[in-house]
């Protein structure tokens, strides 16, 4: 491929990404999926900043893309740790909890429908089993609350 | 609906594609891609995000059409270079998509790892080692690896109601609609960028030449730029890679013979009313080669470690440690938020517990 096609193709692809993160961010419910989609756009802006960088001959291009990972690690940690205060408050994931944050006057965001979760999707993966049957003791199974 | 006249305007997006604008197979491609992402976010049935995923396959052949209506002709018969890469766009893409339709938390987590690993592979094709490796070192083995604990120090048993539904009918289009005009803003602005780019014609010219003839010495990917001199439009710089960068007199000569030829053949098509056009054909065309491309500079040298060591730790060594600040306050924050907890009160500072 020449150079040009090059810097085409990957800017396409870049820009694929970041419509598909932005489509998912704004969509999505589950605030951690929200912050991956947030994720996905910044990996859509590196692509064309690589593709950029090799079609200049620049090696700012590379630089930018350290630093956009440095950044995102810097987020997902400080987000995710928002993340869990909020499940802590409202004991879910869901970002419509928050809508009391709205301004006065605004009406109330309502769902119309809620999927039912037919059987068929509710088969999860299983591990194979390996090893022998652990010898259980009844004893200890009466005062642990949780297995 | 948009006009004809707004489509026309945003739609002669290749330079190698004239036609209507329902022929452009890149304008389908995006209205295929917005149903597809429309249909395949979970919802509640689930025959549409079937048909959605369908949309998405028939959208990503499009846009294999439409980037291969853009590649030259002379080009194709690299078909390993292509195939690979269109192997790693598939993956990147595909799994991007499938990460915002999975219901799960979990399995969005992992698509995501996946979309990752094709990214690397895309660096590593464009000659970014360091960047690819560290893309999966960072990304998906430190970041990826956090949201997998969070979820599931959060996430509750089985398809919570909220990972089954999306925001309301409004959301979804509307979101799916900004992603297509964006990626199309894109596309649209790449085209007044093919007309001028005389380094992939000189790169055509020479390997049309390296084609016929085994012994000629230089290949297109040798050419790093090619400029013409603002005052004297026939002559066109070169800037080679490579330890010795002049080529003797008759390559030079059969250059510069083969790229007047594809600058004569391209004229036509890109101004045919202009006049000036004749002059290029009748005036013969002089290369000459500038000084070659420092060893440091060069992207694609056998040394990336070293040089990129070199950019980063010299030019952007304040960058570098602010980025480092950066890390450390973000840790004390998200430590500090975590110990408060979510009641709020700040507790005194030795009994801070989590």
């Amino acid at each position: 491929m020449s150079e040009l096609t090059l810097l085409y193709n990957y800017l396409l692809i870049g820009a694929l990404l970041f419509a598909i993160g932005l489509v998912g961010f704004l969509v999505r419910r589950n605030m951690i999926v929200m912050f991956l989609c947030a994720e996905l756009m910044l990996q859509g802006v590196s692509v064309s900043l690589i593709a950029w960088g090799r079609f200049h001959q620049d090696w700012g291009g590379q630089m930018l893309v350290v630093f956009i990972i440095t950044v995102a690690a810097c987020e997902a940690g400080v987000a995710l740790a928002m993340v869990l205060l909020l499940t802590q408050k409202s004991g879910k994931l869901d970002i419509a909890f928050w809508q009391e944050l709205r301004d006065p006057g605004q009406s109330r965001f309502m769902d119309h429908e809620v999927p039912e979760e037919n059987i068929a999707e509710k088969v999860w993966p299983t591990l194979t089993k390996a090893g022998r049957v652990p010898v259980r003791n009844p004893e200890e199974e009466m005062h642990r609350n949780r297995v | 609906m948009m006009t004809s006249t707004l489509v026309n305007s945003l739609v002669p997006l290749w330079a190698a594609t004239p036609g209507v604008w329902y022929e452009q197979p890149l304008l389908w491609a995006l209205i295929l891609g917005v149903l597809a992402l429309v249909l395949i976010v979970p919802r509640s049935s689930t025959w549409q995000r079937v048909t959605g995923g369908a949309c998405a396959i028939l959208a990503g052949v499009l846009f294999v059409v439409t980037a291969l209506q853009a590649t030259p002709q002379s080009a194709t018969h690299d078909w390993i270079a292509i195939s690979v890469f269109a192997l790693l766009a598939i993956v990147t893409v595909g799994s991007a998509i499938a990460m915002i339709g999975s219901r799960s938390a979990v399995y969005c987590a992992i698509w995501f790892a996946v979309t990752l690993l094709g990214t690397a592979g895309l660096f590593l094709y464009q000659g970014a080692a360091f960047l690819g490796v560290a893309t999966i070192v960072v990304y998906a083995g430190a970041i990826v690896v956090l949201f997998l604990f969070v979820i599931m120090l959060a996430q509750p048993d089985g398809h919570a109601s909220y990972d089954r539904i999306s925001w309301g009918w409004f959301a979804k289009p509307a979101a799916a609609i900004a992603g297509a005009l964006i990626v199309g803003a894109v596309v649209a602005g790449l085209d007044g960028f093919a007309a001028s780019d005389l380094r992939s014609q000189v790169a055509l010219a020479a390997d049309r030449l390296a084609a016929a003839d085994e012994t000629f010495p230089l290949s297109g990917n040798q050419i790093v730029s090619a400029t013409r001199d603002a005052a004297r439009q026939h002559t066109i710089t070169l800037q080679l890679r490579g330890a010795d960068v002049e080529l003797p007199p008759e390559a030079t000569a059969a250059l510069a013979q083969e790229l007047a030829t594809i600058l004569a053949a391209a004229q036509p098509t890109n101004d045919a009313d202009d006049t000036d056009a004749a002059d290029t054909t009748v005036e013969p065309l002089a290369l000459v080669y500038a000084p070659p491309l420092l060893i440091h500079h060069d992207l694609l040298t056998e040394h990336h470690m070293a040089h990129f060591g070199g950019h980063l730790f010299s030019r952007h060594l304040i960058a570098v440690e602010v980025a480092g600040t950066l890390l450390l306050v973000s840790l004390v924050g998200a430590i500090a938020m975590l110990a408060q907890g979510p009641g709020g009160s700040a507790r005194g500072e030795g009994d801070a517990h989590v």
